[in-house]
């Protein structure tokens, strides 16, 4: 499960405080009452939950690490998930997550962990999250998307949207410039080599500048990338086991 | 001072402050000045005095301090990026008439009328206590300039309480006794007496530590002839350390003799504790297969195919429901769709919309191109809103914007669609709840904070479409709002200043019960008639209408209400009191956050007049404003406080807690309670009922759509 609840930490307090304020509650079917306690438990559930997870880690490659153990749970999540996999990887956090195929709408996938959280591609780019909580909510990325996968150089323009806490959908116009940076074979978690040459994209906005590097295949595949997804969330490294 | 200096010399303070004003109008593209530091008043500041620093946008502080033996305790809300509001708690010992404490309320406002540039200073102007007993009472005008990136050095000139000190000159003589009931706005003093200068500089040594000096222009005049403190000096010192961004704690070497201490909390509704919300990931929407490749997919064939229609039906109606959204019906044909759905979990309906959306292209066969969500609160149908599937699928992975701005927004009114098949068991519908209770009453100069504790059962079957029975039981199980022994005498007839003789005769009572109809009588008309048990003081009839087209800033409203006070016992029984109370409303939204409303009509004690509301909203569902209620019962008869005001904050609970949930949590903090004003309780009143499916509401929260 990717479990990315940031900046977390000195939440605790002001959650005790709301306890007091809204955890007067019991219980009941009625759908709006009696429910500040369930709310804020499980709230409480998922901070513990963020700082208890272990840290022990195994690197994977462009970054990332995960849990060890990953790799056999990967094996066998390949032979339980029928169709495409995805692994990803949210890097700030060490957490590791197995997808599968929720469906596909035009040249959009959606990917599925067990625990009801999505990632969005676009022919291997990064265009959405959700259930992440500071989720990318879309990105308007064929320029890059074209230029990654055909392995040239240039500079495009490229909107990331997020949601700000007045559920305010937040676009950010940035100016990505992306080149190749030599070629590297990268050894999947499923256990494959593939040769691809590694495609760098910076991209810069007046206030921020976030960085994505993919690994494009022979033929324009992105088997292995390490995407940025939000501030709060930072980058993912997603490996596409099987498509 | 001669009275006509007197006037000169306001008019200049009056000018100056609109040449600044109109030279560096509200709202230019200059930044506020912001600070996270506050004083030993609760306000942006040094120590005793003011700056012109504001708190950031929207920031809502709560600040505990203790300044030599007066304790205040404020709450400070930056209603606008230059405009804040404080209300302050104190107690002040031994300066009432009879040496006995004296607890006092206050109000303050500040306006920064200039932005800091390269050469200028940011200026502010504030008024202190301005309508309470008038022992803080203070008006000012300040500057701060920022050098070195981390200092900040004031000047400020200040009248009333801020020009006891450092005398300099004097705009005439200051009327400085206290007014015994206070809550009279008091034009004609502002600006008037002695003017002191004061001034002094803070320095952010680190993220987390400030330093602070200042020279000081309050005297403690009445404080000194009582023998209460000992001015020795008016420099005064002090450090202030911030655990986080959230929580500081302030110490204070104050006029030579004195300490101050300050714990202050602060929060921004515009940052939700824990991220925008953790609900899992809707359903993709899954697009139908091009017509040209598979037209049997696209055949009608299956509207003649009752079982499939029904079974369609049904899975929509389980699906959406683990979503938390009741579908109360649907229709189907060839080509349309249309469901009613009332959504129980999101806080924001455009969430709701997105969700269900989702779920009908997943579920609806390949014909159906137009769907049609209706949302509904208690079968009582509000704005349904109308979307092209072509557009759901091509604009799944766009701007929210995008696909609200194809949606088609309309009123939801009339009667049910002729062949729309109703969710079998939909009505009558029963739920309850049982869970502690807490209530409070502040204020009280024997005990500022009293409250009850105790446990609460509550109920509410839904009968038929629009017809609601609720109702509450309440037992104390521990409290002592029973022990306020204070007999107000009342010019007015006791209708709220009774309250503590209810918790006095009886630990177990109903809250409320009611018997309620909502309906809507014609478009753009809401209607609501409640009767029964309303609220813990008053039974009686209550009918209201409200208009309020669905793309509309605008809403008028009106209420009747007959109720007779309820005997103290907390059963059905009665007293000889009864009264017929209304009022017509207008309600407004101004935009960009900002929400008022007037209400005008009888209020419970006979007394005629008006309650203007003022609020700044947040899309993700905090409220934070004020009221005052002015009417016919003059500032005698009222008493202590002259008129009823107060201020009134409402938490969504997914704010605190990141968990998809409608539920909310508010509380109203009024100075006193008086019988001046006063209004019954009704539950279900529309505006706040109806509100959140029109379309300027969820447009505002629109980000959520495809969340």
């Amino acid at each position: 499960m990717i479990n990315t609840l940031s900046r977390l930490r000195g939440a605790g307090l002001v959650l005790l405080a709301m306890t007091a304020v809204f955890g007067l509650s019991g219980c009941g079917n009625a759908p709006t009452k009696a429910q500040g306690l369930r709310a804020l438990n499980a709230a409480y559930d998922e901070i513990r939950l963020r700082e208890n997870t272990a840290v022990a880690s195994v690197p994977i490659g462009a970054g990332a690490n995960v849990a060890p153990g990953t790799r056999q749970q990967v094996q066998l999540a390949l032979k339980s998930i029928e169709g495409p996999v995805l692994v990803a990887v949210v890097v700030d956090e060490d957490q590791t997550a197995v997808l599968g195929f929720a469906g596909q709408n035009g040249p959009y996938r959606t990917w599925i962990t067990g625990s009801r959280q999505t990632l969005v591609t676009r022919n291997g780019v990064l265009t959405g999250t959700r259930g992440l909580g500071f989720d990318l909510m879309s990105s308007e990325a064929t320029a890059a998307m074209n230029l990654v996968t055909a392995r040239r150089s240039g500079s495009v323009e490229r909107i990331y949207r997020h949601i700000d806490g007045e559920n305010h959908e937040v676009p950010t116009r940035m100016t990505c410039s992306i080149g190749p940076d030599g070629a590297e074979t990268v050894t999947l978690l499923s256990g494959a080599r593939i040769s691809t040459t590694r495609m760098r994209e910076t991209c810069v906005a007046p206030d921020l500048s976030v960085s994505n590097t993919y690994w494009v295949s022979g033929s324009g595949q992105i088997p292995q990338s390490r995407q940025w997804v939000s501030e709060q969330i930072g980058p993912v490294v997603l490996q596409v086991l099987r498509h | 001072m001669p009275e006509q200096r007197r006037k000169a010399t306001r008019r200049t303070v009056a000018a100056v402050i609109a040449v600044y004003g109109a030279a560096y109008p509200v709202g230019m593209s200059a930044e506020p000045m912001v600070t996270s530091s506050y004083n030993l008043y609760g306000v942006p500041g040094l120590l005793e005095m003011p700056t012109a620093e504001n708190a950031r946008d929207a920031e809502l502080s709560g600040s505990f301090s203790k300044s030599g033996k007066q304790n205040r305790t404020t709450l400070t809300f930056q209603f606008a990026p230059r405009l804040s509001g404080s209300f302050r708690y104190s107690k002040i010992p031994n300066l009432d008439i009879d040496g006995d404490d004296l607890y006092d309320r206050s109000f303050d406002l500040r306006f920064q009328f200039l932005d800091e540039t390269k050469w200028l200073p940011s200026m502010a102007v504030g008024f202190q206590d301005f309508i309470g007993t008038g022992i803080y009472s203070a008006e000012y005008l300040v500057a701060t300039k920022t050098f070195w990136e981390d200092v900040r050095v004031t000047a400020g000139l200040g009248w009333g309480r801020l020009g006891t000190g450092n005398e300099i000159t004097s705009f005439g003589d200051r009327e400085y006794s206290t007014d015994s009931n206070g809550g009279t706005l008091e034009f004609d003093r502002f600006f008037t007496g002695p003017v002191g200068v004061f001034g002094g500089a803070s320095w952010n040594a680190t993220d987390k530590l400030t330093l602070k000096a200042e020279y000081s222009s309050d005297a403690y005049l009445i404080e000194t002839e009582h023998g209460e403190i000992d001015i020795q000096t008016p420099w005064n010192f002090g450090a202030e350390y911030r655990f986080n961004p959230g929580v500081s704690l302030s110490a204070a070497y104050l006029y030579g003799s004195e300490i101050g201490l300050q714990l202050n909390f602060t929060l921004n509704p515009k940052d939700p504790l824990l991220g925008p919300g953790n609900e899992p990931a809707p359903a993709p929407i899954r697009p139908r297969p091009p017509r040209g490749s598979d037209p049997a997919a696209w055949s009608q064939a299956w509207t003649a195919d009752q079982p499939r229609k029904q079974q369609i039906q049904t899975v929509i109606t389980n699906v959406l429901s683990k979503e938390g959204i009741e579908v109360e019906g649907m229709s189907m044909s060839g080509t349309r769709a249309e469901i009613r759905i009332e959504n129980n979990q999101y806080l924001a309906q455009s969430q709701a919309l997105g969700r269900t959306a989702r779920i009908l292209t997943r579920a609806l066969p390949a014909s159906v191109e137009t769907f049609t969500i209706t949302q509904a609160t208690d079968g009582v149908a509000e704005t349904k809103v109308s979307f092209q599937r072509s557009d759901l699928e091509q604009l799944e992975h766009a701007s929210s914007q995008a696909i609200l701005q194809r949606a088609v927004f309309a009123d939801g009114a009339g009667p049910l669609p002729a062949d729309m098949v109703r969710t079998p068991g939909y009505f009558p519908q029963f739920t309850w709840y049982f869970a502690p209770y807490l209530d409070y009453s502040l204020f009280d100069p024997e005990d500022p904070i009293r409250a009850d504790f105790g446990l609460q059962l509550g109920a509410e079957y839904k009968l038929a479409p629009g017809i609601v029975a609720t109702g509450t039981l309440k037992h104390k199980l521990a409290g002592n709002i029973d022990q306020i022994d204070r007999d107000p005498a009342s010019a007015l007839p006791p209708v709220r200043t009774d309250f503590a003789k209810y918790s006095k005769a009886t630990d177990t009572y109903i809250n409320d019960l009611t018997l309620a109809y909502y309906n809507r009588p014609i478009k753009n008309v809401y209607g609501r008639v409640t009767a029964g048990v309303l609220e813990k003081m008053y039974s009686g009839v209550s009918g209201e209408l409200l208009w309020m087209p669905v793309d509309s800033r605008l809403a008028l409203g009106g209420e009747l209400n007959y109720v007779v006070q309820r005997d103290y016992d907390g059963g059905f029984g009665t007293l000889d009191y009864d009264i017929v109370s209304g009022h017509a409303s207008v309600y407004y939204d101004f935009g960009a956050g900002y929400m008022g409303s007037v209400d005008a009509g009888r209020y419970l004690a006979g007394d005629y007049g008006a309650t203007l509301q003022l609020a700044r909203e947040f899309d993700n569902g905090w409220l934070v404003g004020a009221f005052a209620t002015m009417t016919d019962v003059s500032a005698e008869d009222f008493g202590e406080g002259s008129f009823d005001k107060g201020i009134f904050i409402k938490v969504p609970l997914a704010w605190a807690s990141g968990q998809a949930s409608r539920s909310k949590y508010g509380t109203l903090i009024r100075p006193l309670t008086r019988d001046g004003g006063a209004k019954v309780n009704v539950r279900g009143r529309l505006f706040g009922r109806v509100r959140d499916t029109h379309q300027p509401e969820v447009e505002a929260s629109g980000g959520r759509f495809w969340r």
